[in-house]
């Protein structure tokens, strides 16, 4: 730990501090999102978004290299990808029934599938798919930064205008509705807002770890809080936890620090849930 | 048309399918001003269709519905729901008096607080049901009983003129069941109720009219001698509602 901070310190590993800064903010946006999402229960859902997102990220490489389209950077086809799966994903589980997570399975290995035969089809373009799953936070730029602040800022001003409304729609989205609110429109914009947190995250900490930073502090955080406020607040306390210790971890075991991240954070949700069924079975 | 004019809801030749599954054929129904009404029938049979109707949820596909004279959608600021239980989930982090407050999510503005009077009808709300206390507590540490309170409560601070509740007491003790019966019974003083329930015996107690749904819709009084025994829809005897006669406004079985 005592070498971690002082590699922190250290002048000349800037791209620590960066990784740092961007834990650090990615937790703001991980913790509020993440709230929303397990209390909805639609982590599944925002998995299928994740994964989507890969699908754009091949075919805008491939447009760029094939097609000459030099302006074209996978940020934007995982943008594009990312939202456009936001609102498929939200019409499928509005509308589909008892098969929505039937749909939302063929989605998300379709998008995935897509995305690696679009890499695979890139003359040139020897990108790793690893890359995108578990990310390289040691690699990150300052735009990688500002951007993840940039979400931040957006994520806390919609969680602040629409609070409640959206606190509404995941706790009885039907008495929401006869109560006069569009239920359809807040739970698509909750699902953007989810595919925005995604894609910024993705080139920082890769998809699955977005997953992870998704569902894995709010689900612990949930047990502890009595409003969706305080969940939001203690998850993103949470979350800033795994990852800068889970980047403390990988520094001084020499491990990818992606995976460490979610290892530590799912080793410690396991041990909450376990923790808690042993106390009620001694309690009761 | 007289009649029509009492009628704070009104279905008149109804029909609605879910697909090709038929669940109301030609169903009428009036609901009079302060009436407390019991809805019955088999699983299935329609009696959470025959609300969601009423609060415009669902459209039927013949027939015209009118709330309060207006078409179902309109009229929902005047109607109050109470869901049944299982439908969600009761680990939901939030306080008591902020599912209550839920009730005046129609005010609800970007950014905007609460007006006075959104807290005061969730006050007054919460004081009807006798959950004042609890008003703090997550609404995960409440018992079942008052868990439904709590939900009554939400559809009070509507403060509206019609309630409409599914099955209410499908996951309550008879203690907790009794208790739920007597608080609609007061509030029926002001308001119009309709309970859809599978407990016929119990609730025609409370009730002055018992809906008997399955395709259609037959209404019964309830100030029958107590214990008498009459076939019901489900073809077993079951007490305390009277068939065999006319009543305004309802019909007669067969």
């Amino acid at each position: 730990m005592i070498e971690f901070i002082e590699a922190l310190a250290a002048p000349h590993n800037h791209f620590m501090r960066l990784a740092f800064t961007a834990a650090l903010a990615a937790s703001v946006a991980c913790g509020v999102m993440g709230s929303y999402v397990v209390s909805r229960r639609i982590t599944y859902l925002a998995g299928g978004i994740a994964h989507c997102v890969l699908g754009g990220v091949g075919a805008a490489g491939y447009l760029r290299a094939v097609h000459g389209l030099s302006w074209l950077e996978p940020l934007h086809g995982a943008l594009a990808a990312g939202l456009a799966a936001a609102l498929l994903l939200g019409m499928v589980s509005l509308h589909a029934g008892e098969r929505e997570d039937t749909l939302i399975s063929a989605l998300w290995v379709l998008g995935m599938s897509v995305g690696v035969l679009f890499i695979y089809a890139t003359p040139g373009y020897s990108v790793d798919p690893m890359s995108y799953l578990f990310g390289n936070i040691l690699m990150l730029s300052g735009r990688d930064v500002w951007l993840i602040v940039g979400l931040d800022a957006l994520v806390l001003l919609v969680a602040a205008a629409f609070y409640r409304q959206l606190m509404a729609i995941c706790f009885d989205p039907e008495f929401a509705r006869i109560r006069g609110l569009h239920v359809n429109f807040y739970y698509l914009l909750l699902l953007c807002l989810t595919a925005l947190t995604v894609v910024s995250l993705m080139s920082v900490v890769g998809i699955v770890l977005v997953i992870a930073l998704l569902a894995l502090p709010a689900a612990s955080a949930s047990r502890f809080s009595g409003t969706l406020w305080h969940m939001m607040v203690l998850s993103v306390l949470l979350c800033a936890l795994f990852t800068t210790g889970g980047l403390a971890l990988s520094y001084s075991t020499n491990l990818p620090s992606g995976a460490t991240i979610v290892a530590l954070a799912g080793a410690i949700y396991l041990l909450l849930v376990v923790g808690s069924q042993v106390r009620s079975r001694l309690a009761g | 048309m007289s009649m029509l004019d009492n009628c704070l809801i009104h279905l008149d030749d109804v029909y609605f399918s879910y697909d090709d599954v038929p669940v109301l054929q030609g169903a009428d129904l009036c609901v009079g001003r302060r009436d407390f009404v019991s809805v019955v029938g088999p699983n299935g049979g329609g009696k959470t269709t025959l609300l969601k109707l009423i609060l415009g949820l669902l459209t039927p596909q013949k027939g015209t519905i009118r709330v309060i004279g207006r078409p179902p959608e309109q009229a929902r600021g005047e109607v109050g729901y109470v869901p049944q239980s299982f439908e969600y989930d009761p680990r939901f982090p939030v306080r008591v008096r902020d599912v209550v407050l839920m009730g005046r999510l129609h005010q609800a503005r970007p950014f905007m607080p609460y007006s006075a009077e959104d807290r005061e009808a969730a006050t007054e709300a919460l004081e009807q049901v006798e959950l004042t206390e609890l008003e703090s507590r997550p609404l995960a540490s409440l018992s079942g009983g008052q868990r439904q309170r709590v939900l009554v409560a939400r559809a009070l601070a509507t403060r509206p003129q019609i309630m409409l509740l599914d099955e209410p007491t499908a996951h309550l003790d008879p203690a907790a069941e009794h208790d739920l019966f007597e608080l609609l019974s007061r509030l029926n003083d002001e308001l119009t109720i309709i309970v859809a329930s599978h407990d016929i015996s119990f609730v025609s107690r409370f009730v002055n009219k018992v809906a008997c749904v399955r395709q259609t819709i037959a209404v019964h009084p309830t100030d029958s001698v107590k214990g008498e025994l009459f076939a019901d829809l489900y073809g077993q005897a079951v007490d305390l509602v009277r068939h065999d006669r006319q009543y305004p406004g309802g019909h007669n079985h067969d």
